[in-house]
């Protein structure tokens, strides 16, 4: 564990490609999984982050760092003159363009976010697809999560018999 | 990790490879008719175990596509157009009255136009939305049974089916929490229909345009003890409390049918929250409500007198001054807003909106000899505080004051002169809070005084 300047507390996460990120501890203590290993003391040298690799923890950390709440420490002088609600604003316009991401990352992003039980990235990697299945035709849907229909088409007749009023 | 993974079909298949806990966590945030239209998609989206569904809102809006809401927005265009044209013709000399009555015309045929094809469109998804509602309400008895526990139904002008649903919600189902909103018209829905069906677990009801008044002593207003009225008249408010004995919760809103005063004095009444929203009513007289712990107001000011309110404790008033204000006749004298017997208030918000300074600081009669929190938010910085301290004066117990001074129209402190002595001692003040503190000399000499 390092110390650096201001007395801040400094935690390593690892990839298991081999890449190592040195973070504060406030950010990595975002992720409750991470949180609740420095809390039983498990994370006295490195910790090992399995299944996640550089490039999307680099964005994990990413997001850590903008939405670690803002402590005094960063300029009293500038929290008396930003409301609360503009900080809000900016914070969402950020994450407007952080999601803007391919497919295949934002997948990675919510297994990871999932792992390390992130809620507010959770929430924001996941809406994507809420927002799809939610807005689109059936078919759509199936092709963009590309799901097989296995139905019969007696068993597909019955399911929409049984839930006739959600498909109308 | 794939490879190439900029292109997003090599990795299409991402979704059903996560595994089952992240597609609950997924289907769990969608809402209930479209977390039902996923176990169509295969096999493994039926067989996850998803919290079954108790709360269902079904609103025609949902229907709508967008290009509805673009046209909405033309139309409140169209018509702004209209407006500003006939004004302007007003004004025309004769020899500009040709051209502006050409375009007042115009605006007129764009505007119907305009309203015609929302109109198409308002029928078309009501006649789907009659047919979804029928398949979910009035379902054939062979069907498997759902619990509906809480359930919104929103309508575009009314359906002859609105009498079956409403039945049908409360008798058949047992909903307990119903929300029944009609836009662009009004229905009339006699509640004694449902005093013989035996399965009304009804508590909360709200109704935006629909009407009851004709149903005296209906079983299911009985049991109520939550009840929102939207768009209602504002004196049916005597007549709905007695009817309606178990009530705890009463909040009206969006009433603008008159002014007159509003008396209430129901002594057997069980109300304990009493809300009024945006209702424009000038005088509230709270003359008897034995259980009332909660009153709170927003929108016009109102002028406020208090009678038989034993239990009374918070009170909470968020006003904005609209119009023309700033003559002397807008002014709000503080004191009516403590008119008649002293309550026993314990905690007082006031939210005072408006360019203007509007408070007239006179000597409120009544002691809040229980106050304990004060809570004033939304000051313009070009207010004086006088008023503040008279409020003080007024409440000796008091332990906790927060001032929020709203910071971003700080313009130049103008009308200031707080001359005003503070004898007042409060020993009990324990916490003091001034949000928006910009040590303008004015509020340093505010913050002195107490």
């Amino acid at each position: 564990m390092a110390t650096r300047e201001a007395g801040k507390k400094m935690i390593m996460l690892k990839s298991p490609d081999g890449m190592e990120f040195e973070v504060e501890e406030a950010v990595a203590m975002e992720s409750q999984t991470i949180r609740k290993m420095i809390e039983d003391d498990c994370a006295d040298t490195a910790i090992l982050i399995p299944n996640i690799n550089s490039k999307i923890l680099s964005r994990v950390i990413e997001y850590c760092n903008k939405h670690v709440p803002t402590t005094g420490a960063t300029g009293a002088a500038a929290s008396d003159t930003v409301a609360p609600a503009a900080l809000a604003e900016d914070l969402k316009i950020w994450d407007a363009e952080f999601i803007k991401v391919n497919r295949a990352t934002r997948f990675n992003l919510i297994q990871a976010a999932s792992y390390l039980n992130i809620k507010g990235l959770l929430d924001l990697t996941s809406q994507t697809t809420i927002d799809t299945i939610s807005d689109n035709s059936l078919e759509e849907i199936r092709s963009f999560l590309s799901t097989k229909n296995d139905y019969l088409p007696e068993e597909e007749q019955t399911i929409r018999r049984e839930n006739q009023w959600a498909f109308q | 990790m794939c490879p190439s993974e900029e292109h997003d079909s090599c990795c299409e298949d991402k979704i059903s490879s996560l595994p089952d806990e992240m597609l609950i966590m997924i289907i769990n945030k969608l809402d209930a008719r479209t977390a039902i239209t996923t176990t169509i998609l295969s096999k493994r989206w039926r067989d996850l175990p998803a919290h079954s569904h108790t709360c269902y809102d079904l609103g025609v809006d949902d229907i709508l596509p967008p290009r509805y809401h673009k046209l909405k927005q033309m139309v409140v265009e169209a018509k702004a157009g209209y407006v500003a044209e006939k004004n302007a013709l007003k004004l025309a000399g004769s020899h500009a009255f040709r051209d502006r009555f050409f375009a007042v015309n115009d605006w007129m045929w764009r505007v119907r136009r305009l309203t015609t094809h929302l109109q198409r469109y308002e029928r078309w998804a009501m006649r789907r939305y009659v047919k979804r509602v029928n398949a979910f309400l009035l379902p054939p008895t062979n069907v498997q049974q759902r619990s509906i526990q809480k359930l919104r139904l929103q309508t575009f002008g009314t359906s002859n089916c609105i009498d079956q649903w409403i039945t049908s919600a409360i008798g058949r189902w047992g909903v307990e929490d119903l929300e029944l909103i009609i836009d662009n018209s009004s229905w009339r829905y006699d509640f004694r229909l449902l005093d013989e069906c035996k399965n009304v677990r009804l508590k909360r009801l709200v109704l935006s345009n629909c009407y009851h008044h004709d149903a005296p002593n209906s079983l299911t207003f009985q049991r109520l003890t939550a009840l929102t009225l939207c768009k209602e008249h504002i004196s049916h408010v005597c007549y709905v409390l007695r009817n309606c004995v178990q009530l705890v919760d009463l909040s009206l809103k969006h009433s603008d049918y008159n002014q007159d005063p509003l008396h209430i004095c129901v002594p057997k009444s069980k109300l304990k929250n009493l809300q009024l929203d945006n209702c424009n009513v000038g005088q509230v007289y709270l003359t008897s409500l034995p259980c009332l712990e909660a009153f709170a107001c927003r929108g016009q000011p109102i002028e406020l007198h208090y009678g038989e309110v034993p239990r009374l404790r918070h009170v909470s008033l968020n006003f904005l001054q609209t119009g023309d204000n700033g003559k002397d006749g807008s002014l709000c004298r503080l004191g009516k807003l403590f008119l008649g017997i002293p309550p026993p208030l314990e905690y007082l918000a006031l939210q005072l909106r408006g360019g203007q300074m509007w408070i007239k600081p006179v000597a409120i009669r009544s002691q809040l000899n229980h106050l304990k929190k004060l809570f004033i938010a939304n000051v313009a910085m070009n207010w004086g505080t006088f008023w503040i301290l008279t409020l003080l004066a007024a409440a000796p117990a008091l332990e906790s004051l927060h001032v929020h001074f709203d910071s971003e129209k700080a313009s130049a402190p103008g009308l200031l002169d707080v001359q005003a002595e503070h004898h007042q001692h409060h020993y009990h003040l324990k916490e003091l809070m001034v949000v928006g503190f910009n040590a303008v000399a004015w509020q340093t000499g505010f913050v002195k005084r107490i």
